[in-house]
Parts: structure tokens; C-alpha cells; sequence
């Protein structure tokens, strides 16, 4: 089967889904993404970008937690799928590799 | 308020617009950040951050896939429909049989006339050539009247009565435009017409058929099968016959080709080409076609001194120019004639057999008034049927209140009722246009030998269906928009609380409905009674002679000669009572003499147009005609053989008083008046009584022998005349044919109108009757209340009967006063169209409107008194 592709965005929202653990949703994510990489996202891109990595299989979802602030919706929330930590994993071994073989000093001018 | 709230609308929008599992989620989350940015940025800001991040949720993954989801709905929503359609059919079965059966009658008469109409406007219209195709017709401006007419009165084209001046001939050699032209007569009409012989070895055969000059078969598609293609009749000898004439004679059609036939026993003509039978769509109908150059060497018997000329145009001609040019083409010729101008014009020929009547010189009638009324008939009859359709489903909706208001309170939209009750309709009008075309298909074939039509159901015509689909879809949404949008409009609360009463419109509209649907029924029933009398009254109005057991044959062949022996021998045969001679059949005399007639006395202005005939001396007796003044002709004095007779019609135009001993000259003979005759109809009651001049010439070369048979021995009297005649005259084969069945048949347009006539009015009664009765039945279902109120408080079922049936009464009686000045205004103007008719009298109205009266009784009888005789304590304790 040809690889999924995933993109840089999709990459950090998957890893933010992971690193959040019970807490990912919307929000959350939205508000980790900034206060972490410093890196403003609309709420929309965000959502868009989860219900992507949800239909590519590596991320799954629940509904759940109602609060008052919400005006008593609930939150979805997202944790990541066997599939999406594979090819977290996937990613990160091939840039293992990669870096491992760059010849010292090679990135400084 | 610790928790402020975001804009409503946003959140609206993105929950009608975006996938429904999504829109908890958007707007959670949204609202999460908004309690953010208000203490951020305060609520106006907020607000606005919140709109845009609202508004860029709208983007493709978010948005529902609306075809998709609300089609499918749609689809079931429609299957559901029809279900449901379904059920209420089966389960009303009675109303369901009442609605389907009336429009379905109806129906039945409206594509009976559509078809006798397509029928009748298809005549002419199959010549390939058929939008270039004309007849002249000429209109001669006398000093009296104005005549006109298809065929041209030979006399207007050769005043010298040369035959080599055909008219087509000069119109294509002098007026552009004309590609080709030919004439054409039948040689079997009137008024001296009649079937001609053809004799091959022992074979004899009589037949119909028709004179035409040489372009004709060039002009007109009637296929050549065999032989000659191009100019198969150029000359005088050779002659064209059907695939039916050759089959008589000849084995095969191939075989006839340059074979010889023997007409009227005296010329031999080779046949050069066979062509198809004619089409029954043909107006022009023979078997055979002799070529005109056998008319110029004279041995051919006209049956009339005037013939019809066609005209085929060429491609690029403008008809208008071509008239024009024509117009004054016969004025020169006619110096000599002086007080009279002829003019010619021209019609499409497929316009030709529908306005075969002329008023002042001009085509202006005749079977198109026929199709005009025919189609207003059924036009009429559908709108009834419709009418009554409405009319149902509005009183049934009663019954159908409480479904209405629970399919409501379930959340049922207006244009779900809408949609549902149009299904119902439009099914119920499917159901009813498949129960008429079998209806149609079934009836036709004994419609078409009953009335003598040839129509047929077009079943593999696509326009046919298409059409009947898309009259049955509007009858649908027509005949079903009234109730559905009335129904749909209901007031629930009301409803519910069985609180459901007509509005004062609706009951209004109902009974306008019943009163026009009575209207148009009771006019017709009136049409078609006076229409009766009238057929009546012609068919057995004493005509002035008897037209019983007298039969008649064709002078013809060696009768000619013959004419005394034959006379004298048929007359002591069994069954023969009388035999005599006229020089046309008696009841359809058709030829009005052109020459000047001079008689003693004569202002030097007038001109009659007599009628002559010229009999022998027993046609007073044979045909029983009673002479007024005078005597009739008699054997015993010599001198009868120049005398004349008039009637007394002549003797008024004539101007003169005391006729007797007065002489008369005419035909080149000159001789005293000896009687008058009682004036006696010489054609249908069409035609007024005209001038008659009578004399006796007993060896006239053309005309018929009359035999009066004994009352009672038609076959012995049929075998005497067959010995007789296959002696005397055996090149020619015997036919003969009866006075009054030939009388008969002249109103046989008439016979037609007025049976079809007869089976629309029953139906639209019919139809009429079924309204009348769906209407009561649903009344007295909401009446029963009062009914059962009126019962407990003493009424008797007599009284209950009355109140009940009052008010059908009074719409009944509405309509029949509308109807009757219309019907008077219709009648009075059709039966201006007869010479002779019948008076329109009161009890004509009178026995309509007790007619109508009864069957609405009989109608709504069933109905009230079932619900008079229900014991008032089920109806009351319902509640």
C-alpha cells in the first residue's frame, strides 16, 4: 500500500494530539500549538487539519466533557491511532538517519 | 453576567450549513475562545474575532453535502407519498370508483372527438406536394345572388362549350408560378353520375372512378405500382386502375400493364399504370382514372357539366401573386353572358373538404363548424369531468380533516400536503386515462361501423402518448390544485377539536362547480333533444311524393334504346308495381338549368333558376304527386310530348297568374303548360323548394328507371328486374338502389353529429349525475347531526327528505335557467342551417328541466334517505 502522506502541519497537530494525552481537543491543541512553538493557528485550521488526520486513520475521536464555559457543548476529543504513531515513528527514524549521516560541522557557515 | 454570550447568527448559519455531527464541536470550542477574547479584548471585539473564525469554518471539509442528503430524502418522501396515495384510493373504494369512472367518461369523449378531429383535419394532408396544392373555386356575382363553388360550371370556361378549353391547361401556359395543374370529375356523382362498366372477356364489372388530365398523378402522391411512372393517361386510350380494380380482373398487378379493358361496352382502353388503393384520407376517391383526352373526343358520360381544377405551385411561388393573376381570368369570356361576373380563387386543399359551403360566392363553412362545436363539446365535457373531480376531493376532505391535522401536528410542511394530495390526483387521473384509452380502444371499432367513420386509436404514434400523458399530468394538477391547496391550508387547532366547517368561499365554489357542471349538462341535453326532433322531423316529414318501395336503376348501355321494351316487359313481372323514368333521381335533384328559359308573360328582367327533369308518362302516379291546377301528362294526347309541367314555386317566380294554356320555351322546344304541381321537396330539407319545369322524354340518352315494387315483395321484385335487365342489357352488370335508404343517406353528416351527440350528452349527464351524487353523499355524512336532531324533535322523513334535497334543487334550478337562453341562442342559430325545421317550443325546455330535475333526485335519493331513515340514537351518540 503507497504511504499516506502527512504534512508538517498535520505532523505537529498529531504530536501535540499525542503529548496532550486526555486532553486533546480543539482548544487545547489550539493553545498548545502557540504557547509551545510560539506559532498562531486559527481554530478552524486546527479543526480542519484534526478531522484530516482522522479520515487518513491516524487519529481517532470521542465525544465528551460538557462545560459551563463551552455553554454546555461538548468537546471532541482526539487521541492518536496505531497507525498515526507508526508513522510518527516512521517519521522520526528517517530523520534519525538522515542527520546520523551529515557530516559533522556540514550545517555550520 | 459572568458568561458572556456570543452572537446568535453565527452559529445558526454554521449549524445550517456545516455536517450536523460537526456543528457541537465548531461552536464549543468557539465559545471557549470567545470568554478568552472578551477578557482579552473586550465583548465588541470579541464579537467580531468570534464572526471570523465562525466564518472560516466554512471551508469544504466542514460544509454537509446537501444534494446528496436531501434528495434522498426527497425520493422517499415521494415513494411514501405514493403509498400513501395508494392507500387512501383502496380505502375510499367507492369515492375512488365514482372519481376515476367520471373522469374517465369523460376522458372517453374528449379523445373520441380528438380523434374524429385529427381524422377529419388528416384529409388531403398526405401528398407529399400538399403545402403547394390548391383548388380553384369560382364566384359567380349575378344579378340576384352570388353562387360559388369548387367545380367550375363548364359554360364559365367555354361559353362555345369547346372541350379543348381546359382550364388547367391555359392557367399553366399563362399565369407564372403554376408548375402543374389538372382537372378532375367523378364520374360517379351527381347528379347524372354513376358507377361505369368494364368488361374483360366474361368478367363485367362497375366501378367509380374519375377523369383527370394528364399532370394529375404527377401532382398528388397516389403511387404507381406498376407500369407507366411518368405520364402514364397522355393519351385518350389508356386508362390507370387501382390495385384493387386490377385484381378484379387480372391475376397480378404486374399482369394488367398493356392488357385491354372495354368501357361502357363502346371503347377499348389499355391499362398503362396500376397505382395503390386511394388512402380513406383522400377527399378524391375512384378506382380508375380515365385521361381527359377521352372527354375531348366526347365518349365519356360527365356526370355533371362542371369539374373541380388543382393547381400544384412551384416551390418559391407566392400563392397571394398567383391569385391575383387568376382572379379575372374567366371575365373576358363572359361578354357575352353580360349580367354575370365570375371571378376565381383558390384554397389550400386541405382546407377544401372543410369548407365545402359558400356564402356569397366564398368558402366560408361546412365540416369545420362541425369540428369548431365538436371541439367545444369536448373541451366542455373534460372541464366537466374536472369540475366534478375537484368537487369530490373537496367534499371528501371532510373526511380527511383529522389526517390533515395529525400529518400537521407530526411536522408535515404545507408543500409536503401540497405534493401528497397532487400524487393523489394525478394518480387517480393515470388510473382514469388508462380505463378511458381502453374504454376507446375497446368501443371504437363498433363506433366506426356505427357511424360509418374510420378512425382508429393511434398506439404507436409517440406525439399520442405524449400527449395523453402530459393532459393526464395537468388534469392531475388541475382537477387536484383546488383541494390540495384548501386542504393544506386547514387550520389545525380547529381541526383537532373537530371543530372543521366549510368557509362560506369554499361552499360557494362547490356550488358554483355543481351549478356550471349542470349548466353545460342541461344545454346539451337540450341540444341533443332538439337535434332529435329536428332528425326526426326530417326523416319522416311528409316530402310531397312517396319515397316507399321505390327503387331505381341507371339508364344505361342498350337501356337506352331499350328503355320501352324493358318498361313494358319488368311491368308484368311478379312484385313490379309501377315503371317509370326521370332524367334524375327525384330525391336529390342537384342540376339547376343555365340557359335563359322564356315563357309567355315574361318581364324581360326576370330570370328563374328553374330545376328541370324529364320523366315519363307515369312518374305522377309512380312517385304519388298531386296536381294543384291542370292535369298531368297523359300518353293518349300527342301533344304531352311538348308540354310542360311547373310547380308552384315556378308559377311565384314566374309572376304570372293563371299558368295553364301559357307557353313555356325551352331546350329548343316550345309548348303549353298543362298543370301545376303541389310543390314537392326534390332534395333534403337543406335545400328550400325550388322552381321545378317537368316534361316528358322517354328516350333521353342518361338518367335513372324508377320501379315500384309491391309492398312486401322487395326480393321477387329485385329477381324480376335482375332477369330482365341481364337480358336486355347484359354488358352491364344490374345494380340497384333503394329511394329511402338513398334519401336517408343524404343526412347522413347530420346522422353522424347527432349520434355522436347523443353519447356525449349521456355521458356529461352521467358525469353530472355522479357530482350530484359524491356531493350528497359527503353532505349527508356531515349532516347527520342535524339529521338525527331534527328526528328526536318530531320531523318526519318525508320533512327531512325535503330539507335535505332543497338546496341540490335550488343549484339545479339555477343552472337550468342559466342554460336555457343559451341553448335557445345555440339551437335558434343551428336551426337557421335547415330550409324546413322544426319550431323551438317551451315543453322542449320544460321536459330538460323536469329531466334534469328527476335524475337529480334519483341522484341524491339513495343518500337521503339512508341518512333520514339512520336512528338518531347512533348518530347522536357519536361524540
Amino acid at each position: 500500500m503507497r504511504k499516506t502522506y502527512i504534512g508538517e502541519l498535520e505532523e505537529v497537530v498529531l504530536l501535540t494530539v499525542v503529548m496532550l494525552q486526555e486532553d486533546a481537543y480543539g482548544v487545547a491543541i489550539t493553545k498548545e500549538i502557540e504557547l509551545q512553538l510560539n506559532r498562531r493557528i486559527s481554530v478552524s485550521a486546527v479543526h480542519s487539519t484534526l478531522h484530516r488526520l482522522e479520515e487518513k486513520g491516524y487519529a481517532d475521536s470521542y465525544m465528551g466533557g460538557a462545560t459551563a464555559q463551552r455553554g454546555g457543548r461538548k468537546k471532541r476529543f482526539f487521541k492518536v491511532t496505531k497507525l498515526g504513531g507508526q508513522i510518527l515513528t516512521e517519521i522520526q527514524e528517517a530523520r534519525k538517519l538522515l542527520w546520523n549521516q551529515l557530516p559533522p560541522n556540514a550545517l555550520l557557515t | 453576567m459572568n458568561n458572556p454570550i456570543p452572537p446568535k447568527w453565527p452559529g445558526n448559519l454554521l449549524r445550517y450549513i456545516c455536517k450536523d455531527h460537526l456543528t457541537e464541536e465548531i461552536e464549543g470550542d468557539l465559545a471557549e475562545y470567545y470568554a478568552d477574547w472578551v477578557k482579552a479584548n473586550g465583548q465588541t471585539q470579541a464579537d467580531r474575532t468570534y464572526i471570523w473564525h465562525a466564518m472560516k469554518f466554512v471551508r469544504p471539509y466542514a460544509l454537509k453535502r446537501p444534494q446528496i442528503i436531501s434528495e434522498t430524502n426527497y425520493i422517499t418522501m415521494l415513494g411514501n407519498h405514493f403509498k400513501l396515495a395508494k392507500r387512501q384510493i383502496v380505502n375510499g373504494k367507492g369515492y375512488s370508483l365514482l372519481n376515476v369512472l367520471s373522469l374517465a367518461l369523460g376522458l372517453v369523449a374528449f379523445i373520441m372527438i380528438s380523434l374524429w378531429i385529427s381524422h377529419e383535419r388528416s384529409i388531403d394532408t398526405f401528398h407529399s406536394n400538399q403545402s403547394r396544392l390548391y383548388s380553384l373555386y369560382y364566384t359567380a356575382d349575378g344579378a340576384d345572388n352570388t353562387l360559388g363553388g369548387y367545380p367550375i360550371p363548364f359554360e364559365y370556361v367555354s361559353p362555345q362549350w369547346d372541350m379543348k378549353d381546359a382550364l388547367s391547361v391555359e392557367i399553366k401556359s399563362s399565369i407564372p408560378g403554376v408548375a402543374l395543374a389538372t382537372e378532375y370529375h367523378p364520374l360517379y356523382e351527381l347528379p347524372w353520375g354513376y358507377p361505369h362498366t368494364f368488361q374483360l372477356g366474361d368478367q363485367l364489372h362497375k366501378l367509380e372512378g374519375s377523369m383527370v388530365n394528364a399532370d394529375f398523378l404527377q401532382m398528388f402522391s397516389f403511387d404507381i405500382i406498376a407500369g407507366e411512372k411518368n405520364n402514364p393517361l397522355k393519351t385518350a386510350n389508356q386508362i390507370a386502375i387501382s390495385k384493387r380494380m386490377a385484381s378484379l380482373f387480372f391475376e397480378d398487378t404486374e399482369s394488367a400493364i398493356g392488357k385491354t379493358l372495354r368501357y361502357e361496352n363502346a371503347t377499348n382502353l389499355v391499362v398503362s399504370a396500376v397505382f395503390d388503393d386511394v388512402d380513406h384520407r383522400s377527399s378524391m376517391q375512384f378506382d380508375y382514372l380515365l385521361s381527359w383526352e377521352l372527354n375531348k373526343l366526347g365518349k365519356v358520360r360527365r356526370a355533371s357539366n362542371q369539374w373541380v381544377t388543382y393547381l400544384l405551385l412551384e416551390e418559391n411561388a407566392n400563392p397571394d401573386n398567383v391569385e391575383l393573376l387568376l382572379k379575372d381570368l374567366l371575365k373576358e369570356r363572359l361578354t357575352e353572358n353580360g349580367e354575370i361576373d365570375v371571378t376565381l380563387g383558390m384554397l389550400p386543399l386541405d382546407k377544401k373538404q372543410l369548407f365545402s359551403e359558400f356564402e356569397n360566392g366564398v368558402p366560408t363553412g361546412g365540416k369545420i363548424e362541425y369540428i369548431r362545436t365538436f371541439s367545444w363539446v369536448g373541451l366542455f365535457i373534460l372541464v366537466l369531468a374536472c369540475i366534478n373531480f375537484t368537487g369530490l376531493a373537496t367534499a371528501r376532505s371532510i373526511k380527511r380533516a383529522r389526517e390533515i391535522g395529525v400529518r400537521k401536528v407530526m411536522g408535515s410542511s404545507k408543500s409536503a400536503l401540497i405534493t401528497q394530495f397532487l400524487i393523489e390526483s394525478t394518480l387517480l387521473s393515470f388510473l382514469a386515462m388508462i380505463l378511458a384509452i381502453s374504454m376507446v380502444w375497446l368501443s371504437i371499432p363498433a363506433l366506426n361501423s356505427a357511424l360509418g367513420l374510420q378512425l382508429s386509436v393511434p398506439i404507436y404514434s409517440p406525439e399520442a402518448w405524449l400527449s395523453s400523458i402530459a393532459i393526464t399530468l395537468s388534469i392531475g394538477v388541475f382537477a387536484g390544485a383546488y383541494p390540495a391547496i384548501f386542504l393544506s391550508s386547514l387550520n389545525i387547532n380547529r381541526v383537532m377539536k373537530r371543530d372543521f366547517k366549510f368557509s362560506p368561499a369554499t361552499i360557494w365554489f362547490q356550488k358554483g362547480l355543481v351549478i356550471f357542471q349542470s349548466a353545460i349538462s342541461v344545454t346539451m341535453l337540450l341540444v341533443t333533444l332538439v337535434a332529435y326532433q329536428q332528425t326526426a322531423y326530417v326523416k319522416n316529414s311528409h316530402l310531397g311524393y312517396d319515397r316507399e318501395n321505390v327503387m331505381y336503376v341507371t339508364i344505361e348501355g342498350d337501356l337506352i334504346d331499350k328503355y320501352l321494351l324493358f318498361k313494358n316487359e319488368l311491368i308484368n313481372m311478379p312484385g313490379i308495381a309501377m315503371v317509370d323514368r326521370a332524367s334524375e333521381a327525384p330525391h336529390a335533384m342537384n342540376f339547376e338549368i343555365a340557359e335563359a328559359i322564356d315563357w309567355q308573360g315574361k318581364e324581360s328582367v326576370s330570370k328563374v333558376g328553374f330545376f328541370p327533369t324529364s320523366v315519363g308518362f307515369e312518374f305522377l302516379d309512380l312517385m304519388n304527386l298531386e296536381v294543384i291546377n291542370g292535369r298531368g301528362f297523359s300518353r293518349s294526347i300527342p301533344s304531352d310530348t311538348t308540354a310542360f309541367m311547373i310547380n308552384e314555386m315556378a308559377v311565384q317566380q314566374m309572376g304570372i297568374t293563371e299558368p295553364i294554356g301559357k307557353w313555356i320555351s325551352a331546350w329548343n322546344k316550345k309548348g303549353k303548360i298543362i298543370g301545376v304541381l303541389k310543390d314537392y321537396h326534390i332534395n333534403s330539407l337543406h335545400m328550400p323548394i325550388r322552381p321545378l319545369i317537368m316534361d316528358v322524354k322517354e328516350g333521353l340518352e342518361f338518367g335513372k328507371i324508377l320501379i315500384k315494387t309491391l309492398p312486401g315483395q322487395t326480393v321477387t321484385a329485385i329477381e324480376s328486374i335482375e332477369t330482365i335487365a341481364n337480358r336486355l342489357n347484359p354488358n352491364y352488370p344490374v345494380e340497384y338502389e333503394f329511394m329511402d335508404v338513398e334519401y336517408a343517406n343524404l343526412y347522413q353528416q347530420e346522422e353522424v353529429a347527432s349520434s355522436l351527440a347523443n353519447i356525449f350528452t349521456v355521458i356529461s349527464l352521467f358525469i353530472c349525475c355522479l357530482g350530484l351524487f359524491g356531493l350528497a353523499m359527503t353532505s349527508a355524512e356531515q349532516r347527520t347531526k342535524e339529521i338525527g336532531i331534527r328526528k328526536v324533535l318530531g320531523a318526519s322523513l318525508l320533512n327531512i327528505v325535503k330539507t335535505f334535497s332543497s338546496s341540490f334543487i335550488f343549484l339545479v334550478c339555477t343552472a337550468i335557467l342559466l342554460a336555457t337562453p343559451i341553448a335557445w341562442v345555440l339551437l335558434q342559430d343551428w336551426l337557421g342551417d335547415y330550409a324546413y325545421h322544426i319550431e323551438l317550443s317551451w315543453y322542449y325546455f320544460a321536459a330538460a328541466a323536469l329531466f334534469t330535475l328527476v335524475l337529480t333526485m334519483l341522484s341524491i335519493s339513495v343518500q337521503t334517505v339512508q341518512t333520514a331513515l339512520m336512528n338518531p340514537v347512533d348518530t347522536l351518540k357519536s361524540e
